[in-house]
């Protein structure tokens, strides 16, 4: 049974005038609340449940034609209509089944055999099995796709050993591979449904996973249904998922909270974190290793030269940046992460002012004075990161720093693609120092934008991903840690954390990849 | 007996042949003006992109796509076509209703579009509606007590309400009106079909938002041409003849007075057609603006060109109706 409490008309006037009349000045303080958080029970099967993203999927769902998932705009999408193949834990790397039993390695690691759980089919009724992931593998390596996957998959070859069984065989030995296909190949589509119309495909995707789309209205929602021949591991217990997109994070929060919507997931500033629990709402989070990372171009001048990036991360404090770019934001543990078993806690480069300014003037001396441009998007935390690089650096001698704030398309030609940079930034979430690390350090990475290039490094990566042993693996990260510690061809600035905003009811928050939810365990308390 | 057909005077008809034929001749006119503003709008958006960093297909192959792989796909797609040669080729298309296919999600832009249309159509007819609501009454009082206390408290109203951005006008009406109270809801959108009172309540707070912006404009221009009316000799006139000021003010004055405000207004429903990027994106409705948006950093050429197009189209039509409502408003018009 439920009550209502009546208001009378002039009450709730008064009410909304007290409203207007108090929000002005709440959000000019930044007022905080109370934050204490409802105890849910347990889920039950049933119920609608709506996620709010930050973007539209505008290019489709088509797993062959995405790179860089966000949480906030496709991945979640993804994995409730794909479903995974493996999934790699968001905090810690670790890679758990999914639609796939098993993907174990050979004993040199050079091949994997991938086993695939039984009765799994696609929504469409293709069965899910070797052949079919083998076609998904087969259609990205094609030239023809132009997958931006397919650098992941080159050399690689596949052959269908039974019904749900493939075999995987490598061009060079990786132990890691299994968070290759974790992070980026773990989305299947139905092979019927591709080879009918691959264009139309991202439009119209259809997968085994836990939900299948009803309906899409670009940019404004799109809603799932629980899919009644799903075979993995857990069984869904929505009746439907339905994703809106809504630009502003804080309007994320505030539909959240008005019970609009039971999640949402915010973006790349942390701060929201507070702005949830001042509102009641639950936070599911994922500390993770990276993060925030600055990018310095060691191709050209002036951070070509070692002394230059040195200067640049001993000026900057980073828990002073933290504080000022993201409230409530810590600056990052060394390269791997808090809970990370590699390298060591504490800062990559010491804050150490007088040293930078040290450098700065040797490098003055020299003829080779420090002046440079950041380039970076015009999301709030890298424009704030900007104005704080420019702002703190300017108080030294010696160097001059120019902002260039410019939007994604530019930002993919001038720095990813053409390199015409002096630094930049992008988030790099490192869970697991494999994949992520191994492309954005390896001197053949496929995001290694800063064109550094150390066979030293080189050699400690390859020595990681080509050993099980955990002993080795820490040696050779430890390496990895003290060769960026002194060369500084990346900075990861800021703690890396994904996250989840949430009504108390909405349980079951598993976080996979870079920060999106495992579906077919998400549920509503009862109330 | 057969009453004589009625004729027309040698000297009249002789009158409205020009007549009629200035008319034809300045609707031709203003149809060789609508087609002009077009091409140049639609060229100068496709110009605008091309001097942009990025390209249509690097951003569909995304950060780490080769040179190679990206020249392919802009001689496949044609855009590695000289501007000129393109825009042709864009122009050819559209006058047979073809506007070309989104390069993001390669869906057709004129299915894309006419999507969206409704969503912002009526947010701008709402909050046109709701302005000229407020500002309207508001300008009679005013001006009908120049001076008083109601002129200067609506005038500083204005004032104030002119100084608050759109975008802080959404967020403080958002936490009071759906966080606080939980009246409205936050954000989304519900379309018309699924039920009137579901699609007022997600609109209302938008386009209040965008009316509290517009209102205190409207306020201001038609206040001071009230004022200015109301000191005329023809206004004193029927006043001295004993005819109410109530009446005075609304059919004497207020018609006179509405020229500017006309304009303006027209204006400001192009405009809000094609820029509540802002009010959209806060309330996360799926309209034109949110559309722009997103097709504008994705160098998605043939969406950009779509809805300039469609902007160019209403802004040029909606000048000539207001045109056209000059002449309804004053005869001296109609008789020019």
């Amino acid at each position: 049974m439920t009550s209502a409490v009546r208001r009378s008309p002039a009450r709730r006037i008064a009410v909304a005038a007290l409203a207007v009349g108090t929000a002005a000045v709440l959000v000019a303080c930044g007022s905080r609340g109370p934050a204490a958080v409802e105890e849910a029970g347990p889920p039950q099967r049933g119920g609608d449940a709506t996620i709010v993203l930050g973007v539209e999927a505008v290019r489709g769902l088509d797993p062959a034609m995405l790179f860089n998932l966000t949480p906030s705009g496709d991945a979640n999408r993804m994995s409730a209509i794909y479903g995974t193949l493996l999934w790699a834990d968001a905090a810690t790397g670790a890679v758990s089944p999914g639609l796939a039993e098993s993907l174990t390695p050979s004993a040199d690691g050079a091949q994997w055999t991938l086993v695939l759980r039984p009765a799994l089919t696609f929504s469409d009724g293709t069965p899910l099995d070797a052949e079919a992931v083998r076609f998904n593998y087969a259609r990205i390596a094609d030239p023809a796709t132009r997958s931006p996957l397919a650098p992941l998959l080159a050399g690689v070859t596949t052959t269908v050993r039974d019904a749900r069984t493939l075999q995987i065989d490598l061009a060079t030995p990786n132990f890691s591979f299994d968070r290759v296909l974790a992070t980026n190949l773990t989305f299947i589509g139905s092979p019927t449904a591709i080879a009918a119309d691959p264009a139309g495909f991202a439009n119209e995707p259809v997968g085994a996973g836990p939900f299948v789309l009803r309906e899409w209205v670009r940019d404004d929602h799109m809603t799932l249904e629980r899919n009644p021949t799903y075979a993995g591991p857990d069984e869904p217990l929505l009746d439907t998922v339905t994703f809106t997109v809504i630009a502003d994070p804080t309007q994320r929060i505030n539909t959240v909270a008005s019970g609009q919507a039971q999640a949402a997931v915010p973006g790349s500033d942390l701060s929201f974190r507070d702005a949830a629990a001042q509102r009641r709402l639950a936070v599911t989070e994922a500390p993770a290793g990276g993060g925030p990372t600055f990018l310095f171009n060691t191709a050209r001048a002036p951070f070509d030269d070692v002394r230059a990036r040195r200067a640049v991360a001993m000026a900057l404090d980073l828990a002073d940046l933290d504080s000022v770019i993201d409230p409530g934001s810590a600056a990052p543990e060394g390269l791997f992460g808090p809970g990370s078993p590699f390298g060591s806690p504490g800062p990559l480069v010491e804050h150490d002012a007088a040293g930078a300014q040290q450098l700065l003037s040797q490098l003055a001396a020299e003829g080779k004075p420090v002046e440079f441009t950041v380039t970076l998007t015009p999301s709030g935390l890298f424009k704030r990161t900007a104005e704080y690089v420019q702002s703190r650096l300017s108080t030294f001698r010696d160097i001059a720093v120019t902002i260039d704030i410019v939007d994604n398309a530019t930002i993919d030609q001038r720095v990813f693609r053409d390199r015409d940079y002096d630094m930049s930034a992008q988030i790099v979430p490192v869970p697991d120092p494999e994949p992520n690390l191994y492309k954005l350090l390896h001197s053949t990475g496929q995001t290694n934008y800063t064109g550094f290039a150390d066979p030293a490094l080189d050699a400690a990566l390859d020595a990681a991903r080509s050993t099980q042993d955990t002993a080795a693996r820490e040696a050779a990260y430890a390496t990895v840690q003290r060769i960026v510690a002194d060369q500084v061809p990346i900075l990861p600035f800021r703690e890396q954390v994904a996250y989840t905003v949430h009504r108390p009811e909405l349980t079951g928050l598993v976080l996979h990849g870079d920060g999106a939810l495992l579906y077919d365990r998400l549920g509503l308390a009862a109330s | 007996m057969t009453p004589a057909a009625p004729t027309v005077p040698a000297t009249t008809a002789a009158a409205e042949r020009p007549t009629r034929r200035r008319r034809h001749g300045r609707l031709l006119a203003r149809l060789a003006h609508l087609v002009g503003v077009l091409v140049l709008v639609t060229l100068a958006a496709t110009a605008l992109v091309d001097l942009l960093p990025g390209s249509p297909a690097a951003t569909i192959l995304g950060p780490t796509a080769t040179a190679e792989a990206i020249a392919e796909l802009e001689a496949e797609t044609g855009y590695d076509r000289p501007l000129p040669e393109r825009y042709a080729t864009w122009l050819g298309n559209a006058l047979t209703g073809d506007l070309g296919s989104s390069v993001q999600s390669n869906r057709p832009v004129l299915e894309q579009i006419l999507d969206r249309v409704p969503v912002t159509l009526e947010l701008t007819v709402l909050a046109l509606v709701m302005a000229l609501a407020a500002a309207v009454p508001a300008a009679l009082l005013a001006a009908h007590r120049e001076g008083g206390p109601a002129d200067r408290a609506a005038t500083g109203l204005a004032s104030g309400l002119l100084s608050v951005p759109v975008f802080v006008a959404g967020v403080l009406l958002i936490y009071a009106f759906a966080v606080v109270t939980g009246w409205f809801p936050v954000s989304g959108w519900s379309p018309l079909s699924d039920g009137l009172v579901d699609n007022l309540a997600f609109a209302f707070l938008p386009a209040l938002a965008l009316a509290i912006g517009e209102a205190p404009g409207f306020y201001r221009l038609l206040r001071g041409d009230l004022v200015h009316t109301l000191h005329q000799d023809f206004v004193r006139t029927a006043e001295v003849r004993g005819l109410p000021r109530r009446y005075v003010l609304l059919r004497h004055a207020l018609r006179p007075s509405s020229f500017s405000l006309l304009t303006v207004a027209a204006m400001t429903f192009g405009r809000l057609l094609a820029g509540s990027v802002v009010v959209e994106s806060l309330f996360a409705l799926p309209g034109l603006g949110a559309l722009a948006l997103q097709a504008i950093p994705a160098r998605d050429l043939p969406l950009i060109q779509g809805i300039v197009a469609l902007v160019a189209v209403v802004y040029v039509v909606v000048n000539m109706v207001v045109d056209a409502a000059y002449a309804v408003l004053d005869p001296r018009v109609r008789a020019a």
